[in-house]
């Protein structure tokens, strides 16, 4: 297995992609990512998702949204939120270092204007929520899971305050289908099971580790799933991969967990990098029922 | 058969220039036949001391707008504004001079709704939505905008002219649309 870059000649194989979480966050990571991001998403006619992404996505990006904007208010200037997020915040916080409001200086005159600004911009995309994740695939997206948590995790206070919540789903109080989605995709879940406890330990991530240990479990009592932290959290990316089994091409920024899950759900696998460099890379695979070679 | 006949090839295009109106003389009502004169309607028309007369015990009518007319009208011409220069990029048969021109009007339009709704608390939603759309025009050349972003950012500044009192769910369904458009709405966060 070896990821091949891409130019701009390439063909892709089906006229569906599907985005992994990974991809609707990329959305917000400046422009590295975005003109890559464009040119491989308008290969497809198709793009599609899964509900479940929008717990991710919720946890991800409105999070962090919902940060800045306390922060910003709370520090009332955006140069010295970017110099707090910078300088103050400790490592373990890094996740929060994803924004960097690279437009804001060319709109707006004054630091005023710009924390205007910037504070409009978030207040934007906490409201919009995980509805962006609509707007950005062709409807409808998979709903294998019935996710509840994706349509009612955005809350409003009283102050008109949105705020995003943690999901804190128990399995006492079952809100979502994830336990049946797992038992009707049994198969699926057993073969990425296999495919994980047959990998060299060099392409074993404690991610991999944990998908397997959890199919585990939820294979003797699929409802251990229901319980959001020690259940479909854990599995999270395994369950959006097998919601959009349907779909032949994947596109993803955690390539090490899902050239396992693609090769076992037959996609091809999609891999967009970080560095600018890299471009965007195919996952070329040998041997019986692998996807084609790309046409590059 | 020549081949443009079928293709519409053979056609000439003419570009179509909207006739150019100052702000300041332009309709504030939205009827291009109107003076755009404001009247404090109670002295003009004689009905500033009529009474409102209904059945026993129901309450007068109460607005749902959560702004003055006299602001919805303001913002009105200028969404208008923004509108027509629109269309003439639309109509502009991709010159690029001349879809710079009226893209830089259209930023001067939005930057003074900017300035009149920054920091209004009755008016956050659509604060927001003028600060996307100035992101959604803020590029380094015109043509890296494509006739489909310019088609929905038209649309959404025709809903907002049709309704210029926003609520968050409108302006929801407004980012969605320019999202779906191939607008770049959060381009300035990243």
């Amino acid at each position: 297995m070896s990821f091949v870059k891409l130019d701009d000649g390439h063909r892709p194989a089906s006229t569906e992609v599907f985005l992994d979480t990974s991809i609707h966050c990329c959305f917000h990571k400046g422009e590295t990512l975005r003109p890559r991001l464009n040119w491989l998403l308008a290969l497809f006619p198709w793009k599609g998702s899964s509900t479940y992404s929008k717990v991710e996505y919720g946890n991800v990006i409105l999070a962090t949204a919902q940060y800045y904007l306390r922060k910003l208010r709370e520090l009332k200037s955006v140069a010295r939120l970017q110099e707090h997020i910078s300088h103050v915040l400790p490592p373990q916080h890094r996740e929060y270092r994803t924004w960097a409001f690279s437009l804001i200086p060319t709109l707006a005159r004054t630091e005023k204007e710009r924390t205007r600004r910037a504070d409009a911009s978030l207040r934007r995309l906490l409201k919009l929520g995980t509805q962006a994740v609509d707007a950005r695939c062709d409807a409808p997206l998979a709903d294998g899971t019935r996710c509840h948590w994706g349509k009612t995790g955005l809350q409003r206070k009283r102050n008109g305050e949105h705020v995003w919540k943690t999901p804190n789903c128990k399995a006492c109080n079952k809100a979502c289908n994830v336990d049946g989605f797992f038992a009707e995709h049994r198969e699926s879940f057993q073969s990425i099971k296999c495919e994980i406890d047959a990998l060299g330990a060099d392409l074993l991530t404690d991610e991999l580790k944990q998908f397997s240990r959890v199919i585990g479990e939820a294979l003797a009592d699929p409802s251990v799933l229901l319980d959001y932290d020690r259940g479909c959290k854990l599995l999270a990316d395994a369950i959006i991969a097998v919601d959009g089994k349907d779909y032949r091409s994947f596109v993803t920024q955690n390539y090490k967990e899902s050239r396992v899950l693609t090769k076992v759900l037959g996609q091809r696998c999609y891999y967009l990098p970080n560095n600018p460099e890299q471009g965007v890379s195919l996952l070329e695979r040998d041997g019986a029922g692998a996807p084609e070679s790309p046409g590059v | 058969m020549n081949w443009d006949e079928g293709t519409g090839g053979g056609v000439s295009f003419e570009r179509r220039v909207g006739a150019q109106v100052p702000l300041d003389c332009e309709s504030v009502s939205g009827d291009p036949c109107a003076p755009g004169i404001e009247t404090p309607g109670g002295r003009s028309t004689g009905e500033g001391g009529r009474r409102f007369v209904g059945m026993p015990g129901s309450k007068p009518p109460v607005s749902s707008r959560r702004v003055p007319d006299r602001t919805v009208r303001r913002r009105r011409l200028y969404l208008k504004a923004c509108l027509d220069e629109l269309e003439r990029v639309r109509n502009s048969g991709g010159d690029p001079v001349f879809k710079g021109n009226s893209l830089a009007d259209v930023r001067n339009h939005l930057q003074a709704l900017w300035v009149e709704v920054e920091g209004s608390p009755q008016s956050e939603a659509f604060e927001e939505m003028i600060n996307v759309l100035q992101i959604a025009i803020s590029v380094d050349s015109p043509e890296v905008i494509t006739p489909r972003q310019v088609d929905a950012i038209w649309s959404v500044l025709a809903k907002m002219h049709d309704d210029p009192d926003l609520d968050d769910r409108a302006a929801n369904d407004l980012t969605q649309e320019l999202i779906k458009g191939g607008v770049d709405v959060f381009r300035e966060i990243g």
